[in-house]
């Protein structure tokens, strides 16, 4: 069911990525004390790239300059993960905003760039919160900066619809203020544990 | 004026008698906090989740779904293996006696291509069929999120 080469790009990520963040905190003295959250130390510069906000402006670094960066990889034509979690998020963002953090963003990452254009992210982000922002672009930017953070996704055949499914990496990543990457949530997570632990990184 | 009002009578004992068969048959099915998600605007698929129970002594499985609000509803399933989220096709719900199904955000659910009204209804009916061609019917609301 699952193609075959999502495999392979699966185990080569998981060897490149989630090896290193292990490296990096086992390098470490001691690790901060978190609920679900994997904390990066030290934290890990994020790639540029060429990829586009849904208000047309650039997305770089500078997007997440003096922000504390929620970011989630997924597609609009989901159903039922990506909801979810934009659902999910929306909750974390309040609950962190109520603790006094006031400079949290949520940034969504199409895997799906043909029917997600900037317009379509701008709608359906608009249903979660006015505030969070759509990043999209050409497949193969995408496909380059999810690689540079060891985020995979795969297109599936379209169903007799026309219809097809995109499986992508179930992780939530934390950037800091410097535009790296701190931590990351995998799945399964709740929202009240990825805020604590937001939180708590946030310091 | 009273012949239309006994016409007026009939379709409604009509209607009633076939509500009474409806119900009847619902009766081997329960579903409950069955819920539809409201879509982002411009969105035309989503998601049906509730709890099955099957009230009966003997094993029900669900074949076939279809609404006359939807253009299609399937079932679906949504996973993480090995830390990639990917949703795939179910051919049929198993519902044994006493062992409530649960559809639920993140795992299985109703897959539902695009409302066939433009305003959104509160709520729908979705009508299984079980492999003996028995039809179960059940009204789902729409919700933005779980209900609590
Ligand atoms: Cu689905």
């Amino acid at each position: 069911m699952k193609p075959p080469y999502l495999i392979g790009i699966a185990i080569v990520s998981a060897a490149i990525g989630v090896t290193s963040y292990q490296l990096g905190i086992q390098n470490q003295p001691k690790p901060l004390a978190t609920k679900i959250a994997t904390v990066l130390n030290p934290p890990r510069l994020m790639a540029e790239s060429l990829l586009v906000q849904h208000d047309g402006t650039p997305f770089s670094n500078a997007t997440m300059r003096d922000k504390w960066t929620l970011m989630f990889f997924g597609f609009t034509y989901c159903p039922d993960i990506c909801p979810t979690t934009m659902q999910s998020l929306m909750n974390s963002v309040s609950k962190v905003e109520q603790a006094g953090i006031e400079n949290v963003q949520v940034v969504f990452v199409s895997v799906d760039p043909e029917r997600d254009t900037p317009e379509r992210l701008r709608e359906y982000l608009s249903h979660f919160n006015e505030d969070f922002i759509g990043v999209t672009g050409h497949l193969a930017d995408i496909e380059e900066f999810t690689r540079s953070i060891g985020v995979v996704f795969a297109h599936h055949s379209p169903d007799e619809t026309g219809y097809y499914a995109v499986d992508h990496s179930a992780v939530i990543l934390v950037i800091n203020e410097k535009g790296e990457m701190r931590g990351l949530f995998s799945a399964p997570y709740n929202w009240e544990d990825i805020a604590d632990d937001l939180i708590n990184i946030h310091g | 004026m009273s012949k239309t009002n006994s016409k007026q009578q009939l379709t409604s004992l009509l209607f009633s008698l076939l509500f009474a068969c409806t119900s009847y048959a619902q009766q081997s099915i329960n579903v409950s906090e069955a819920w539809v998600r409201i879509p982002p605007p411009g969105m035309q698929m989503m998601a049906g989740y509730g709890t099955f129970t099957n009230l009966t002594g003997n094993t029900i499985e669900l074949v076939d779904a279809q609404s006359v609000s939807f253009e299609s509803v399937g079932f679906h399933i949504s996973e993480v293996v090995d830390g990639i989220s990917s949703m795939r096709k179910l051919d049929s719900i198993i519902l044994q006696p006493d062992e409530p199904a649960v559809f639920e955000p993140g795992s299985r659910h109703l897959m539902i291509y695009t409302l066939k009204y433009d305003t959104q209804p509160e709520g729908v009916q979705i009508d299984f069929i079980d492999k003996l061609g028995a039809t179960h019917s059940v009204e789902f609301r729409f919700l933005k999120s779980a209900p609590e």
